[in-house]
């Protein structure tokens, strides 16, 4: 699913983000990045999704070299990946089945059927019960589930997660990392960074370390 | 479908957002209404005076005004070669005694004149009046030269000095006009710029998950060009009213004005319509500057 060969990603002269790194993901795998602050997990998960490009090297996401396409793809890769922050990244302003239903509302589906997709959306989180309230009426763990429901409603074939549980106290952690496996579990790829290694010991999948920017284990 | 599907749902991006923040939107529609009225006011001004102006250049007229005492043959003779010119196209022969007359009934105060001075003093003249295609100032300009030594001939009188310095005059006014509002679009661009910038800065996270959920560049950058679009196309619409209103105005204090005419103060509608488009144009041209560092 993701295969990168050799990739450097350098935003200053000083410092080298990213070095020399090679690794892959296969399909359907559930896997962790993780590392120390400032590791390179989020630019890594960046190039995934080609909000940044690498500085050198390749990478393949879903058999596509992403470093390749042009600027008029992007959208259609992006569509194909589903992102999770740990800050959630909701629109405050609008109800959590209007923040679902955004998704399918900027590609020009239909009003109904944008309802009727966030909807089911909403309902894999557990969530369909509270779709009339706004975000912040939500706990921290709740407003991740509706994140990981936009992040899905396309049914990405990659789900990348940044410190998903960054936020969020134990239990709530746990909770999110099963709907991962769920995730998983019905054939998308995940891709999940986080610095928790205790989670991540606990649910023993696999893990890509990063230290100053390059693969320590893999 | 899916592009009547994009352009609704940039409209209610663009009204919602417009409606959200109206206090500073309404300043950027007032800066575009006040800048597109100053030009929309110059160009009516201009082109109203420039219909009066040509509409009395197709009246110009040569009078030549006769010797007093001018002998029936030379007088024929003159009349003739008038008629041959090229650029006559009719000749009216007003006698001592008519110009009297018309003296008489234009200033009824002054009848008495001629019996005050014990004659008449008026010359007799002939009226000529010019083809439609040689109404030009050059045209009559070459007659008058070429008559003015003619026997008989006392003097030659046109309107042509003051009728060219009008239309000098609309010139200039119709470029002060479009110095001034060019000036003026700049600074309305300017504004909506400025304003769409805000606007992109304060739905920053909006734009963030676009990107991130694979909206296409067009569907990012769409509500905000509609929403330009909409404050321009106000501001031209405001600018056509108030110019209206002032029109109006001005018509009702200088309709008893028989020189100038009402049509010197209407408002033509390509003039309605060219600021209502133009108005839209500078908004989006507003809005693409400002989104032309927005990454998608």
């Amino acid at each position: 699913m993701i295969q990168a060969f050799h990739v450097y990603k350098q935003y200053d002269r000083e410092s080298m983000a990213l070095s020399d790194i090679t690794v892959h993901v296969e399909k359907g795998d559930f896997c962790f990045l993780t590392g120390p602050s400032g590791a390179g997990k989020t630019t890594f998960l960046k190039l995934v999704f080609r909000e940044e490009l690498p500085s050198q090297g390749q990478i393949l996401v879903g058999g596509r070299n992403i470093t390749a396409i042009p600027d008029g793809q992007i959208p259609e890769l992006r569509r194909s990946v589903g992102v999770v922050f740990q800050d959630f990244k909701l629109l405050k302003r609008k109800t959590i089945l209007e923040n679902v239903a955004f998704v399918p509302r900027i590609l020009g589906v239909p009003a109904r059927e944008q309802k009727r997709r966030a909807f089911a959306a909403l309902r894999s989180v557990g969530l369909h019960h509270k779709m009339h309230a706004y975000p912040l009426q939500l706990s921290g763990g709740e407003q991740q589930r509706v994140a990981i429901a936009r992040a899905l409603i396309n049914e990405p074939m990659l789900l990348l997660a940044d410190e998903p549980t960054g936020n969020l106290d134990p239990d709530m952690a746990l909770e999110i990392m099963r709907l991962f496996l769920e995730v998983n579990a019905r054939g998308t790829t995940v891709l999940v960074a986080t610095h928790d290694r205790e989670m991540i010991q606990r649910m023993g999948k696999r893990v890509i370390a990063l230290e100053r920017g390059r693969v320590v284990a893999a | 479908m899916l592009m009547l599907r994009a352009l609704a749902y940039f409209f209610q991006e663009a009204i919602t957002s417009l409606w959200r923040s109206r206090l500073v939107n309404s300043i950027s529609i007032g800066t575009i209404a006040v800048s597109l009225f100053v030009l929309g006011a110059f160009l009516t001004v201009a082109g109203n005076l420039g219909t009066v102006v040509s509409r009395w250049t197709e009246k110009i007229q040569i009078i030549v005004y006769l010797e007093d005492g001018i002998e029936d043959r030379v007088r024929d003779s003159l009349e003739n070669r008038l008629r041959e010119d090229a650029a006559v196209e009719s000749i009216e022969l007003v006698d001592r005694e008519e110009a009297l007359a018309r003296f008489q009934t234009l200033f009824r105060d002054l009848s008495s004149l001629p019996e005050d001075l014990g004659e008449n003093p008026f010359p007799a003249s002939l009226e000529v009046n010019l083809k439609p295609t040689h109404q030009s100032p050059g045209e009559v300009e070459r007659l008058a030269a070429d008559f003015t030594s003619v026997p008989g001939v006392q003097e030659i009188q046109y309107d042509l000095l003051w009728i060219e310095r009008l239309a000098t005059g609309v010139r200039l006014l119709r470029g002060v006009g479009a110095f001034l509002g060019g000036i003026l679009v700049l600074a309305g661009i300017f504004t909506i710029s400025n304003v769409i910038r805000l606007t992109v800065y304060a739905r920053e996270d909006e734009l963030d998950i676009m990107r991130l959920v694979g909206a296409t560049r067009a569907y990012v950058k769409g509500p905000f060009v509609v929403e330009g679009m909409i404050q321009g196309g106000l501001g031209g619409l405001v600018a056509a009213g108030l110019l209206w209103l002032a029109l109006r105005w001005l018509a009702r204090d200088l309709a008893s004005s028989e020189l100038l005419g009402r049509t010197a103060f209407a408002l033509p509608n390509e003039i309605t319509v060219a600021l209502v488009v133009g108005g839209m144009v500078v908004g989006v041209v507003g809005s693409l500057l400002s989104l032309r560092r927005v990454r998608v």
